[in-house]
């Protein structure tokens, strides 16, 4: 994706790329009767996340788990980066307690875009180690699950579509007639697959999983454009109409952030009683916000509503390209369903690159 | 894995009133740092806010701090002996091992000669290493000038211009005592001789920033031999809260210095370069 560099692209150290490795790959069938167990094995010594409803929680029992066919509204980014997150606490004489604690964890049911995300917050938090992120996604095992279904607001084909090819995960699970297709894609998941004796799968089940993929990816409303000429469009769109038009439409809420699943900004605060003891947070912040870049003397860097609707598709489609070579958008649409102003990236991608908008 | 949100602590020797609400904050230790580079400075209970190191490595650590908010406000509060956190060094500071054998022309408003003092003394240290050198440096008013007594010193070593925007009847009781020019600190830029071939350092208030490169730009200087040190909001200062981003860059980790031939290809421009660039 997104081969166009420039020249002063900024050096990056990235963790997790080129971490799967085709020596962790096996691949099973698992009966429907037979997930129950895999939840056991994989939630015996974790704490358990996985979707209820439109959200990702923390699984008290096994039959609250969402039997949606695809994402929820609210993916697994909190248990990577909680939205709020204690960093440290001190007491009033100065005394600091660290509040880095691993937890054994496992996520189960994140979608391609979902892992696609991680791979991207992996990118941000991996180019200093952030401890909090690192520690999470360290001790977090990761179980993807294939949609069999699209959302009106999916266009993940642009980015490279319901494959799992290239994920970051332990175990992936597909959806079959007779059950599921796992396949494990770490030596944690091969592990835990090989524990559970299942038969193994056959090239029969693979192409059924293509077909799968390929029925839900035609279902989507999306015909993808290349990513050169998405690159470039920005780079030489930045006075196009259409900024304009969104920001006169745009709120400034900040929803769009906060749903994102690959949005990291954050701030951090300190919240003390009245003796003093406190503890230092980490809170999410949103760069729509108006107070986001406000600095002594009321010097707003991104004072205006245009420049900072602007700055949040730039920092999908652009500038993640300078820095890491992809674009940070996966193209889940989730943006678009919290949207009150309807803003949908599709419009802005077919406009800016010279087609019509969505439903022109 | 180390949590690197947790700060260590300095202890506060000595204090210097600077300016009205300007103070220089002398510390009990050296940090290893080059100049132009920044640190997260915490104090429980209020935050941390983004300082810049205003020693040299070689001697303690000096910050000089503009009291306009809850941590700063909470930094002037505190006396000798007091404890007080820290994180960093962040940053890229000013090039400096680039400059070796080039002249130099340094441009400082106001508190801006802050971020600029170490990279001052390295420069007198090494004096052989570089050519000319000429320091213009412009405030408000007299009374805002800050680091008074070492101007002096260093205008034996390199050429130094002190000018203050207004001085005028209205303010005879500073102003009556008031030698050196009036004018912004660019108008500097006609009445002295600017270093032949020289590369800018800029660090001031957006504005002066804005203008400052406006003119050398007009007088011949090329985008890559201007630098300047952006200030952003910053909450975590290494490259990670993304407060500080301008057009893809972090300013805490990829900068603060930029020079300005860096910003030219950024699909969004510092808002300091707004109608320069
Ligand atoms: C790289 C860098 C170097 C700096 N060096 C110095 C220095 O040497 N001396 C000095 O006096 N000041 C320096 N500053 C400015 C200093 O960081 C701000 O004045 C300080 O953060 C204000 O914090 P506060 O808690 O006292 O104010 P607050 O109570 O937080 O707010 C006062 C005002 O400051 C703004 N502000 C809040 N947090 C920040 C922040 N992190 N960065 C900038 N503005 C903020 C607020 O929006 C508000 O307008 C530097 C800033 C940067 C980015
Ligand atoms: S959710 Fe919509 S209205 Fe709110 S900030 Fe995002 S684009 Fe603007
Ligand atoms: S920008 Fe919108 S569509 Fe893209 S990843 Fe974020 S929420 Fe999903
Ligand atoms: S201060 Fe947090 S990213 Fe720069």
């Amino acid at each position: 994706m997104g081969t166009h560099m420039p020249p002063d692209r900024p050096e990056s150290t990235v963790v997790h790329e080129g971490f799967f490795d085709e020596d962790y790959r096996a691949r099973y069938i698992l009966a429907v009767e037979e997930l129950g167990h895999l939840l056991e094995e994989i939630a015996g010594e974790r704490s358990l996340f996985a979707p209820v409803g439109d959200s990702f929680r923390r699984i008290e029992a096994l039959e609250s788990i969402s039997q949606d066919g695809v994402r929820a509204l609210f993916g697994p980014k909190k248990v990577f980066f909680p939205d709020y997150q204690e960093i440290f606490r001190f007491d009033a004489r100065g005394r600091v307690e660290d509040a880095l604690k691993p937890e054994k964890r496992a996520i189960f049911g994140a979608r391609a875009c979902d892992v696609r995300a991680l791979g991207m917050l992996d990118r941000y938090f991996g180019e200093m180690d952030e401890p909090f992120y690192k520690t999470a996604r360290e001790n977090t095992l990761v179980v993807g699950l294939t949609c069999t279904e699209s959302m009106p607001s999916c266009f993940c084909t642009q980015f490279g579509g319901l494959s799992d090819a290239g994920l970051d995960y332990d175990i992936w699970l597909t959806p079959l007639n007779d059950g599921f297709l796992a396949e494990s894609g770490s030596e944690e998941g091969k592990r835990i697959l090989a524990s559970l004796s299942l038969p193994e799968a056959d090239e029969e089940h693979l192409r059924a999983k293509e077909e799968l993929i390929k029925r839900v990816e035609e279902s989507m409303d999306w015909k993808p454009i290349p990513d050169e000429l998405i690159f470039s469009s920005m780079r030489d769109g930045l006075e196009h109409p259409v900024w304009k038009e969104i920001a006169e439409r745009c709120f400034a809420c900040g929803k769009c952030n906060m749903i994102c699943p690959t949005c990291h900004c954050y701030d951090v605060r300190d919240e003390t009683d009245l003796y003093g003891n406190g503890k230092r947070v980490r809170v999410w912040d949103a760069c729509h916000l108006f107070r986001y870049g406000l600095v002594a003397g009321d010097h707003n860097f991104r004072g205006k509503r245009l420049a900072r609707a602007q700055y949040r598709v730039y920092d999908k489609f652009y500038y993640p390209v300078e820095r890491y070579g992809r674009f940070a958008c996966t193209g889940c649409g989730r943006c678009l369903d919290v949207c009150n102003a309807d803003i949908d990236l599709r419009d802005i991608l077919k406009r800016i690159t010279g087609g019509t908008a969505h439903g022109e | 894995m180390g949590n690197s949100y947790i700060p260590s602590s300095v202890r506060l020797e000595r204090i210097e009133e600077e300016t009205d609400d300007t103070r220089t904050f002398f510390f009990d230790r050296k940090i290893d740092s080059r100049p132009g580079q920044f640190l997260e400075v915490s104090v429980l209970g209020y935050g941390e806010a983004p300082i810049s190191i205003n020693s040299s490595a070689d001697e303690n650590l000096r910050l000089t701090i503009r009291s306009v908010g809850n941590v700063t406000g909470a930094v002037h509060r505190m006396k000798p002996g007091d404890e007080m956190g820290i994180r960093g060094p962040f940053g890229r500071g000013w090039p400096l091992d680039e400059m070796e054998g080039k002249n130099l022309l340094i441009v400082a408003g106001g508190i801006g000669l802050a971020p600029l003092r170490a990279a001052i003394l390295d420069i007198i240290r090494s004096r052989e290493r570089y050519g000319n050198v000429a320091l213009f440096y412009g405030a408000r008013s007299p009374e805002l000038i800050i680091h008074k007594k070492e101007l002096g010193e260093w205008a034996k070593e390199m050429d130094v211009k002190v000018t203050v925007d207004v001085c005028d009847e209205y303010r005879k009781d500073i102003c009556s005592a008031w030698k050196g020019d009036v004018g912004v600190v660019t108008t500097l830029f006609d009445k002295y001789r600017i270093p032949e071939d020289s590369t800018a350092f800029v660090c001031g208030p957006p504005v002066m920033m804005k203008f400052a490169t406006k003119e050398l730009l007009k007088r011949g200087f090329t985008m890559d031999r201007i630098y300047v040190s952006l200030e952003r909001h910053m909450k975590c200062g290494m490259g990670m809260c993304g407060h500080c981003q301008i057009g893809g860059r972090y300013v805490c980790k990829d900068g603060p210095v930029f020079s300005v031939a860096e910003f030219v290809k950024w699909a969004e421009k510092p808002e300091e370069m707004e109608g320069v660039l």
